[in-house]
């Protein structure tokens, strides 16, 4: 049980400041200095029982009235410290709390605590009012820790609505001003209760008052001074933002609502409901409902229809049939897990059937395969003439792309699920015996080997002279590729199957410790690491300035490369091991439960899905108006791209 | 071209004046340095650089800004910079910066809403390591980096009125009385999460950290030419004060600015990256760690 906690109305000092801060909220402390013992009896009547909560300008208490004394009669004793050293402050500071006290005593609404006395005594000035159980809306959020479903989020905003029309209907309108979850009271048996009247004011047109609120859910036109009842609103649709979203406004940039949508955040809201507090929340004061009455009649509204919708964008567009057709399929003997990769209108992918495919990229007919003495998870890498591939029978092949014949193997000891990449006349490719190799691309032979204290199954890239890629021994390294010898290297402590890729002079790795990082290529410093819910075996790439990577945790997360900060994440459903493709605006990405999905990149919102009969650990791969991708389900698909 | 003489280290100005205000500074400027030596390989300097501008009346702001820099500092330090002098600083266990930046933030904040429940401060800070510079930022001091001609602002102001320009909602000067309100400092609001920004910054770059009391007076341009015209980093930064006060800043004012040579090098922006690295000063950033195999 908490009780609920003052805002300050006008903080003296801030007058003197060089630079005001909006008020906020304090956090109430465990022994709060200059409170009132317990016991203290105020005017021979009021017996100080405990602090319920203490604000910037002073506590709250509950307290006995012990004019009753056949009964414990608890009332709530909110106090005013007045220790501005101005006496101009003081005299505001006064007004301001005789303020709240006639307008509580000019109001009677079951939502809006009742005011019994208002008092002085020295440098404190005392309300007397109805003592609320319950918690506020604010312990609440912080206690949920997750947005509140639609029902309770409507139920408690119908509430409001109901408070808050009837301060306005009053003559001159009361307008509150400080409409947040902190000043709303749920009680015991779910009612609600609108608290501290400590800013509320009575409206007159044209007035331009005093620049107070709270930080996230006060109306833009606040800071211009003004107050009207449409303020109200835009603070109630504040508050149900968070309540539905879970982001917490005060640690947005003011009025950006719009940027965060809440079915971003809880696509289990309705589309309605979304649009009607984005209607309450428009910047214009005039593009808002005209009152509170209307917007709880759309809150009303929202919820039945809601429970329609919210089977549609999003959830109902995949609920049906496939949403498009492949162009071609092509059935190999066992799973595909590795990525297709394209050149001269031929398709190279490899499978666990041991083969190397090559097929017609246009109408998926077979070309040739390649055998070799194992399944193939790695993606082929396409340079000059030759596909180079790992196998898990430990060798790289150079495979002649014309004729399907090998050009050259070279053999490592260990399973090979790195795909090799070739530069400067190499191909570098890592192996579960822990080597990274650097091979001649035309004879196979070795140049060097890097040792790792475990299989290498992240793929390297290269960028200058140095060579990135993740061990299963938890690190990341740069290698020189030159000497093969480490320049840096950093430990995740969990397993790096993740493949780098950079930007700038960022390289972005994912680890099996939940994190997707960012490193100062030069100097293996970690800019930022991002964390998921699950492993980050998915390979990142940067697009626009934003990382997109998936996670075991059933996400495709898109990030800001800059400042490792997200903009969006898209539940998949299923964990995610394929690594993303962007191409037009559209995120591409297969998942573990076996579908591959088309994401908006902007927004995060799925766009089209289409279900395989098998997990897809392989990745996208768009060329032209085509996706090729493979499932372990043994085909090999091409889907059309709009 | 003439090659500079090669300083290993930083060039370094900070100046801090209350400006015309009779009510104290309230603004407070933090400098740590160090050039760490590295075997065969040019040092390597590393620097921690913060503006604090802090608020709430009655000495509470002075207390704030200088609370905030002390502790800021002092996990920065600690997490970043102190491990390089252990004694295998290969084997040293790097956390990424932005969480120690944040985390610095962090602790800063908590340690205001306890002792100095009524104040608040803005918190620049700059952390540079070899040829990189992170910023966090809070409130409404601000990070340029510039080079000859140029000069360019990494930070947004965190108050209404940037905001509302941002938008399109008002002009500037429309919204000048409430230039000085602020939707995030530490020490207000239930939790603080800084921006935090990743720049190069190489030998021809300079960085320069300020308040408000310089921002708002002086305008890029004249600071921009300040900078270029002065003979050693302090020296401009006295200038940028003496010119903020003679045009009537009322504020605090305190600037930082920080350089690998000085005189800046002569680089034209549009071919800049060639010519400094045709100098061949730049020490290569090595970690020092040591390959296993």
């Amino acid at each position: 049980m908490d009780s609920w906690i003052t805002q300050e109305s006008m903080n003296a000092d801030h007058e003197l400041d060089t630079r005001r801060i909006a008020t906020e909220d304090r956090p109430v402390a465990l022994q709060p200095e200059g409170t009132l013992p317990a016991h203290t009896v105020l005017q021979e009547r009021y017996e100080i029982l405990a602090v319920q909560g203490v604000g910037g300008m002073g506590a709250v208490y509950r307290a006995r009235d012990l004019r009753f004394s056949a009964v414990v009669k608890i009332v709530a004793v909110k106090e005013m410290m007045n220790t501005a050293p101005d006496p101009r402050l003081r005299r505001i500071s006064v007004q301001n709390f005789e303020r709240e006290a006639n307008i509580l005593a000019s109001l009677s609404h079951p939502a809006i605590p009742k005011i019994f006395d208002y008092f002085s005594e020295g440098a404190r000035s005392y309300l007397i009012l109805e003592f609320i159980e319950g918690q506020t809306m604010e312990h609440l959020l912080e206690k949920h820790q997750r947005p509140f479903s639609q029902e309770e989020a409507v139920a408690w905003g119908i509430q409001v609505c109901d408070v808050l029309a009837y301060l306005h209907s009053q003559k001159p309108p009361v307008i509150f001003r400080d409409m947040k979850p902190s000043n709303l009271m749920i009680r015991p048996d779910g009612r609600l209760m609108v608290i501290d009247f400590g800013i509320a004011k009575v409206f007159e047109h044209g007035q331009r008052g005093t620049m107070i609120g709270t930080e996230g859910y006060s109306p833009p036109e606040q800071y211009r001074g003004v107050a009207e009842p449409r303020g109200d609103l835009y603070a109630l649709g504040a508050t149900l933002h968070h309540l539905l979203s879970g982001r917490d406004p005060r640690l947005e940039p003011p009025f950006t609502f719009h940027e965060r949508p809440i079915r971003l955040f809880n696509p289990d809201i309705s589309p309605t409901l979304e649009a009607a507090v984005n209607k309450s929340l428009a910047y214009d004061v005039q593009e808002r409902y005209t009152s509170v009455t209307e917007f709880a009649t759309d809150l009303q509204r929202a919820l039945p229809q809601g429970l329609r919708a919210t089977t549609d964008p999003g959830t109902a567009a995949f609920a049906g049939p496939q949403d498009v057709t492949p162009k071609w399929t092509f059935k190999c003997e066992d799973e595909v897990r590795s990525s297709a990769r394209v050149a001269n209108g031929v398709l190279y992918i490899g499978c666990y059937d041991n083969n190397l495919y090559a097929l017609d990229a246009k109408r998926g007919s077979f070309l040739w395969k390649f055998a070799t003495g194992g399944g193939i998870a790695a993606a082929p890498c396409l340079h000059g003439e030759v596909a180079v591939i790992g196998s898990e029978d430990g060798k790289l092949y150079a495979i002649s792309q014309r004729t399907g014949h090998e050009t050259w193997a070279f053999t490592t000891e260990g399973c090979i699920r790195s795909s090799a990449r070739v530069e400067y006349g190499h191909a570098f490719v890592g192996s579960d015996d822990g080597y990274l190799y650097a091979v001649n691309i035309q004879s196979g032979r070795m140049l060097w080997k890097f040792q790792t204290a475990g299989p290498i199954r992240s793929s390297p890239l290269i960028v200058g002279e140095l060579i990135f890629f993740g061990s299963d021994d938890g690190y990341v390294y740069a290698v020189d590729m030159r000497t093969g010898s480490a320049k840096w290297k950093y430990d995740t402590h969990r397993r790096v199957t993740s493949s780098p890729t950079v930007d700038e002079n960022l390289v972005f790795i994912g680890s099996a410790d939940g994190h997707l990082y960012a490193f100062n290529a030069a100097s293996g410093w970690p800019v930022w690491r991002f964390h998921t819910k699950g492993y980050v075996f998915s390979s990142p790439v940067v697009v626009g300035g934003t990382v997109y990577v998936g996670s075991a945790d059933g996400h495709l997360y898109a990030v800001e490369a800059e400042t490792g900060r997200q903009r969006w994440k898209c539940d998949v459903g299923s964990p995610i091991i394929s690594s993303p493709t962007v191409a037009n605006d559209v995120v591409y990405i297969g998942s573990n439960g076996g579908t591959i999905h088309a994401i908006d990149a902007k927004r995060g919102r799925q766009l089209w899905r289409y279900a395989t009969a098998g997990a897809v650990p392989s990745s996208p791969l768009v060329e032209g108006d085509t996706l090729y991708i493979g499932s372990t389900d043994h085909m090999v698909y091409a889907l059309p791209l709009a | 071209m003439e090659l500079q003489p090669y300083q290993p280290g930083l060039q370094v100005g900070l100046a801090s004046d209350p400006g015309r205000s009779s009510e104290g500074n309230e603004d407070a400027g933090f400098v740590w340095q160090l050039i760490l030596p590295q075997p065969g390989q040019p040092p390597w300097p590393m620097g921690l650089f913060i503006i604090a501008d802090g608020m709430g009346g009655h000495l509470k702001g002075e207390q704030a800004s200088v609370l905030a820099i002390r502790l800021a500092a002092h996990h920065v330090i600690r997490q970043v910079c102190l491990p390089f002098l252990a004694d295998d600083a290969g084997a040293v266990e790097r956390p990424p910066i932005n969480e120690v930046l944040e985390a610095s933030m962090h602790i800063a904040h908590q340690a205001i809403l306890r002792q100095l429940p009524e104040a608040g401060t803005t918190m620049t800070m700059a952390l540079l390591l070899g040829d990189s510079v992170f910023i966090a930022h809070v409130g409404d001091s601000r990070a340029y980096l510039g080079e000859r001609g140029h000069l360019r602002r990494l930070t947004q102001d965190h108050s209404i009125a940037a905001r509302l320009v941002d938008m399109g909602q008002a002009t500037p000067e429309e919204v000048a009385a409430q230039r000085n309100i602020l939707y995030k400092a530490l020490g207000r609001g239930p939790k603080i999460e800084p921006d935090i920004l990743y720049r190069d910054m190489d030998r021809r770059h300079y960085l320069l950290v300020c308040s408000d009391g310089l921002w708002s007076i002086v305008p890029e341009a004249e600071v921009a030419a300040i900078v270029e015209a002065a003979a050693t980093p302090a020296s401009a930064c006295q200038d940028l004060v003496a010119q903020a006060k003679e045009q009537g800043g009322e504020d605090n004012i305190s600037v930082i600015l920080v350089a690998r040579d000085w005189p800046l090098p002569l680089c034209a922006p549009a071919q800049a990256g060639n010519q400094c690295e045709s100098f061949g000063l730049d020490p290569p950033v090595e970690s020092g760690a040591k390959a296993s195999g």
